[in-house]
């Protein structure tokens, strides 16, 4: 048990995510929402303006008006202030002593103010904040409002997109053949539905939006850092490699680190769902003390690799801190250098350092949008996998929705699920309009095949189902199959009420007529008893009704939808003799407007017959009614003797 | 387990607690730099003294480096080590947990508690402690430094939105939690609705009704983007609320600091300061708020856990027996039985004796109870004190790992692990050597299907390797059973998928190997139990018929009745059509 990682397997997609042709099908399901797409990117692009703007404000704010190395020209009489006006290359500024008192300087000489020009001054700058507030706060209102419209916005319409996709797929899904059902486990086609468009919903959602605006705001630090200051902008973009450098690297291994926690939480929980499974062979042989031991192996290889990716975090995410500071420390010492040269004002570096704070969130942002990105495309590729999957033919062009007679003809028919093993072997037999045939045979002598290819829900070889006189291969495939009524041994149950379940959601049908079906074929006798009655709900698994009662459900159904061909698989299991007597009642009801098929379990189905059908290993072996076959000593006796006889 | 697993890393929270202190300390240094180094070159720049600033900061940044990885190590990793400890008691103890607590318990729940649940704790012993302290200590050190190196009126209207910002995380983390719940349970539905249709495809098909299944998941499906818009409406308000309530302290710092400079009441550098450390405590007052979710909702975990924990096998072992290897032979001394739960009896009035050595047959009808005799014998449910003895002593006084080093019990279900072959056949006795794994696996009629796998007895099995019929993998489970050697041997039909001359080939093996075996078989074929020394007939609960195969025929009952059937059976299946 050395490495367990082999055997429960180490899981790893790897996609392409190149893949332009899944990114060209998306598209498709993007355009009808281009308008609320370009609407949101304007959003995004006046948002990541907005948020860009702070910084901008508290600069203009610090040197025009907080700060008092504002420059001015002023005209002085006197020893005395006459006026001044802000002038970037006046000589003049105003500043304090350490008593605080005010004077206007062209570092020379000191003017000092008098209490009213120094109130003066001091109001035209407070006025000045005033008005800086107001636009910072307006600025916020704004961001507000923007981000939270684009977010709604971008939500509306990535759930949109993912709806029309999963709605697309489950239309799809539905006109795929059984064979594909059969094949592909029920769990994995409902995942595709729901779960795999759903990561589709993320891309459109998370990753669009957040990349094109992080792209934005870097472009925009970039050009406001050089629009400040020259200098202090080729400065920062010195920087910013570096820190773009720590970053990938960062995410490299962060990725590694989260690679291998997930590989190993895989491993641990399909350890544990198969030794949750198996837990009374682990006590029957006694093995709790080995299996303890793997599991710890196990888990400790996840609390490792766990370890793993925090000392990851533990180095990277101080490192980026680490990285701003020094990224701050060289700002400051340059713009030092340029305010002691003149060259650069407080705001400006005030401006710069939190500028350069912007910077790092965008960087580390995208970085982490490359995994949802792929997961959103490994998932988009099941799903037109699927969507591309083979269709039944349904012939929806055609019309067949004038009433059928009801006789039904096999012509030399060859079956084989697999295409290898033929599970009906030339089978030919015509029942003709109202008749009541019965099937018998073995378990395994391909009695419900039968009943599979008759609607079409299977292709067969060689031959041909022949139904009112043409293929069934050329009817319209819905038409075709709603005059042909099937009631199978376990008769499959929604979740909903009786009625529901009866009518099959088809709410153009009315209260009335289901509770009229269901008196037709004597199913009221249960259904009144039902706590709620025809309102009872259905819930999963269904253990409410008896394989009995759930087989009356059918034969209404089928009574109700005016189906001119009934095939009948009676239930094995043990019916009670009451629902037993009420399903031979509706049956011989039935059976006086529609062609009856059963495969028959029942002595009193066989003797009511017209005609007998005795399959054996896939073939038609024996033909006639009860005493014909019984005198010809054949399989039918036999199978007489083993199903029925004991039968009172 | 909390309480004992802090008593025993308490040091690691402690150095870490320490570390995170050490870091908001280290925090406070910055903004007070600048200032300084602002206010130095307002008034008389000197570049040397600002050189000197700046290797304070970058000195600062390294500590900081420090005891930021450091905190990590120490608080994260204990976490960790709690996610590690949580998930391997849950599994032990799942492993002393009887049959009962399965049959009541579903996989997919017990998966939840090792994923959802555990990583839920983990979140709150790890991140919600950190974000607490930092909340606490960075937040009453920044005030503190803010009074003292600005001053007292600012400080106290720059922390004015800090508290709505708590209040407005709390009162959205707690909203969106509920509405989370509702877009889960919403898409649980949609789940379940394309689940049904697809377990219902035949029906659907059958009746043409693709459009109105297609209308119902419509349905779902538009609710589920109602519901997840209602999240958003939530959701997607609360990052831009805090964003513009941290940025807004910007705004109180411009206008409120600002005027403050112009009014000459504090200088540029104090304004600075000012302005570095309102920006430093806004996200512990966010963290504040999700920190009481994360632990409400790691509590709520760690309760699921703790039910887990605390239930108990039902299964218990007293007036232990000193014995310890058993002969065989077993008594029911007039047991009547109902599964846990259920009021039916599946036994009903048994009573029999099978003498050590002996081949004993069980037989009947489906559902006649025949199963639960085995699972009985081999303690996998608890039953009453003096019902069922082995070697003359009650079940009930032999511990229940005495018991199944003595009985090879083979269920009905075979479960095998994705193992290779041979690790699944010496899956009770590890320390078995190959030759045994082969013989055994002859005895099971199985060695020659092994030896045409590619990859022999180190074949996995499962979806990663090979793929085994239902009688491959019966096979490998009577091998893996026989291979204990033990000297009672319990079959529970578990050759149904075998052809009947194989089983009979099989079951006569089984004796030739070790005359002195106790062996019983339940099945439902006759042929396969012939040959048995006593063979009992059970039909609802009830013991009907016994005797040897001979007798059974003659007494013209039930057993005849069914053998007469299989022969018949037998006979169609030879036939050629």
């Amino acid at each position: 048990m050395s490495n367990n990682s082999n055997i429960y397997g180490e899981v790893e997609e790897k996609v392409k995510v190149e893949d332009w042709g899944i990114i060209f099908r998306l598209w498709k399901f993007v355009k009808p929402y281009l308008g609320l797409f370009i609407i949101s990117i304007i959003l995004i692009l006046i948002s990541a303006g907005l948020d860009l703007l702070p910084p901008f404000l508290t600069k203009v704010a610090i040197d025009n008006y907080i700060s008092n190395d504002t420059k001015y020209d002023a005209v002085i009489e006197d020893n005395k202030l006459i006026s001044y006006e802000i002038n970037s290359d006046g000589k003049y500024y105003f500043t304090h002593d350490e008593d605080g008192a005010f004077f206007i300087t062209d570092g020379t000489t000191k003017i000092p103010l008098t209490k009213s020009e120094e109130e003066e001054l001091q109001s035209k700058d407070l006025s000045g904040i005033t008005t800086i507030t107001f636009y910072l706060i307006l600025t916020l209102i704004g961001i507000f409002f923007i981000n939270y419209g684009q977010v709604i916005l971008t939500s509306f319409m990535g759930l949109k997109i993912t709806h029309d996709l999963r709605m697309f797929l489950f239309k799809k899904l539905l006109k795929k053949r059984m064979r594909f059902f059969d094949t592909n486990p029920s769990g994995r086609l409902s995942t595709r539905v729901a779960n795999d468009t759903q990561n589709i919903t993320e891309f459109f959602t998370n990753v669009i939006t957040s990349i094109i605006k992080d792209v934005v705001l870097l472009a925009g630090i970039i050009v406001i850092m050089l629009y400040l200051s020259i200098e202090l902008g080729v400065v920062s973009l010195l920087i910013l490699p570096v820190i773009v450098v720590a970053i990938l690297v960062f995410r490299y291994f962060d990725r590694i680190a989260y690679r291998k926690v997930r590989a190993k939480v895989a491993v641990i929980n399909a350890f544990l769902a198969e030794h949750i499974s198996g837990i009374s062979v682990i006590k029957l042989f006694n093995q709790e003390k080995r299996k303890k031991k793997e599991f710890d192996e196990v888990n400790n290889d996840h609390l490792k690799s766990t370890m793993e990716q925090m000392k990851v975090f533990a180095i990277f995410r101080p490192l980026m801190d680490l990285l701003y500071y020094l990224a701050v420390t060289v700002i400051l010492w340059y713009g030092a250098k340029g305010i002691t040269s003149s060259t650069i004002e407080f705001g400006v570096l005030y401006a710069f350092v939190s500028y350069i704070d912007m910077f790092f969130r965008p960087l580390k942002d995208i970085a982490e949008k490359y995994d949802i990105v792929q997961n959103a495309l490994a998932s988009s590729e099941k799903v037109f996998k699927l969507i591309d999957e083979d269709e039944e033919n349904y012939n929806e062009e055609k019309d067949d929705s004038k009433d059928r007679k009801g006789s039904v003809e096999f012509k030399n028919v060859w079956l084989a699920y697999d295409n290898k093993n033929f599970i009906l072997k030339d089978i030919s037999f015509k029942v003709s309009p109202k008749e009541k045939i019965a099937i018998v045979g073995e378990t395994g002598a391909g009695k419900t095949s039968i009943i599979s290819i008759l609607n079409g829900l299977y292709k067969i070889q060689k031959g041909d189902v022949i139904v009112d006189g043409k293929s069934i291969y050329d009817y319209n495939l819905k038409q075709l199959r709603k005059s042909i009524g099937i009631v199978i041994q376990d008769v499959f149950l929604f979740s909903g009420n009786i009625i529901d379940n009866i009518r099959l959601f088809d709410k153009s049908i009315s209260r009335e007529e289901v509770v009229q079906a269901a008196k037709y074929v004597y199913a009221d006798y249960f259904i009144e008893r039902l706590s709620d009655g025809y309102d009872t709900e259905i819930i999963e698994g269904a253990a409410t009704l008896s394989a009995g009662e759930r087989q009356l459900i059918a034969l209404a159904r089928a009574v109700l939808f005016n189906t001119k061909i009934l095939v009948l698989d009676e239930a094995t299991s043990n019916i009670d003799s009451q629902t037993e007597y009420y399903i031979q009642k509706a049956l011989e009801r039935i059976s006086q407007t529609k062609t009856v098929i059963t495969i028959a379990h029942r002595l009193s189905t066989i003797k009511s017959s017209n005609r007998i059908l005795v399959m054996h290993k896939g073939k038609l072996v024996e033909e006639g009614n009860h005493l014909e076959l019984l005198e010809k000593k054949g399989i039918y006796a036999d199978l007489y003797k083993l199903q029925y006889e004991n039968e009172v | 387990m909390i309480r004992s697993f802090i008593k025993k890393y308490w040091k690691r929270y402690l150095l870490g607690i320490l570390f995170l202190i050490g870091v908001d300390v280290f925090m406070l240094f910055p903004p007070k730099i600048i200032g300084n180094i602002v206010s130095n070159l307002e008034i008389n720049p000197d570049l040397n003294t600002v050189g000197f600033y700046l290797l304070g900061i970058v000195g600062v940044a390294f500590g900081m480096f420090l005891c930021r990885f450091l905190w990590r190590i120490f608080i994260i990793g204990a976490a960790n080590k709690f996610h590690y400890v949580t998930k391997k008691e849950l599994f032990n103890h799942l492993l002393s947990l009887s049959s009962k607590y399965y049959d009541q318990t579903k996989t997919g729940d017990l998966m939840a508690k090792f994923t959802n649940d555990v990583n839920a704790i983990r979140g709150a012993m790890g991140p919600a402690v950190v974000m607490s302290v930092d909340a606490v200590f960075l937040t009453a050190l920044t005030i503190i430094s803010m009074g003292i190196f600005v001053n007292w009126d600012l400080t106290l209207i720059g922390i004015i939105p800090l508290p709505i910002i708590t209040a407005i995380t709390l009162y959205f983390g707690i909203t969106i939690h509920k509405r989370f719940r509702k877009v889960q349970d919403s898409f649980g539905e949609l789940t379940n609705s394309t689940e049904e249709s697809i377990s219902g495809i035949r029906l659907i098909k059958s009746y043409g009704i693709e459009d109105i299944r297609y209308k119902i998941l419509e349905k779902k499906s538009n609710d589920y983007v109602s519901k997840y818009m209602s999240l958003i409406k939530i959701f997607g308000m609360l990052f831009p609320l805090i964003m513009t309530i941290a940025t807004s302290t910007t705004v109180i710092s411009t206008y409120f600091g600002g005027s403050q400079v112009i009014l000459n009441k504090i200088s540029l550098g104090d304004y600075i300061t000012y302005t570095g450390y309102l920006g430093m405590i806004v996200w512990p007052m966010i963290e504040l708020g999700w920190v009481v979710n994360i632990i409400q909702r790691g509590r709520a975990s760690y309760n699921r856990i703790m039910d887990v924990l605390n239930s108990k096998s039902e299964i218990k072992t007293h007036d232990k027996s000193k014995i310890s290897k058993l002969e065989g032979n077993i008594k029911f001394d007039n047991l009547s039985y109902s599964y846990p739960g259920s009021r039916e009896a599946v036994l009903k009035n048994i009573n029999f004796e099978i003498e050590g050595g002996s081949k004993v047959a069980f037989v009947g009808t489906t559902g006649s109870g025949k199963s639960t005799l085995g699972k009985l014998i081999s303690r996998m449910y608890a039953v009453e004190d003096q019902k069922i003895y082995i070697d003359n002593t009650d079940v009930n006084s032999i511990d229940p790992e005495i018991i199944r080093n003595n009985v090879s019990f083979v269920p009905q279900e075979t479960f095998l692990f994705s193992e290779t072959i041979k690790n699944n056949i010496k899956f009770g006795k590890m320390e078995a050597t190959f030759e045994n794994v082969v013989k055994y696996a002859r005895v099971s009629s199985i060695d020659e299907d092994i030896q045409s796998f590619p990859g022999k007895y180190d074949s996995l099995v499962g979806e990663k390797g090979v793929t085994l019929s239902g009688g491959q993998k019966q096979r490998i489970a009577i091998a893996r059973a026989l291979i204990m050697e033990t000297p009672i041997i319990i079959l529970d039909d578990c050759l149904s998928a075998v052809d009947t001359e194989t089983e009979a080939k099989i079951l006569s093996s089984l004796k030739d190997s070790n005359s002195r075996k106790t062996v019983i078989i339940i099945s439902h074929r006759l042929k396969a139990v012939m040959d048995a020394d006593i063979i009992f007939v059970l039909d609802n609960g009830e013991i009907i018929e016994r005797g040897t195969h001979n007798q059974l025929i003659s007494n013209n009952k039930l057993y005849k009745k069914i053998y007469e059937r299989q022969m018949l059976e037998e006979k169609l299946e030879e036939e050629e059509s």
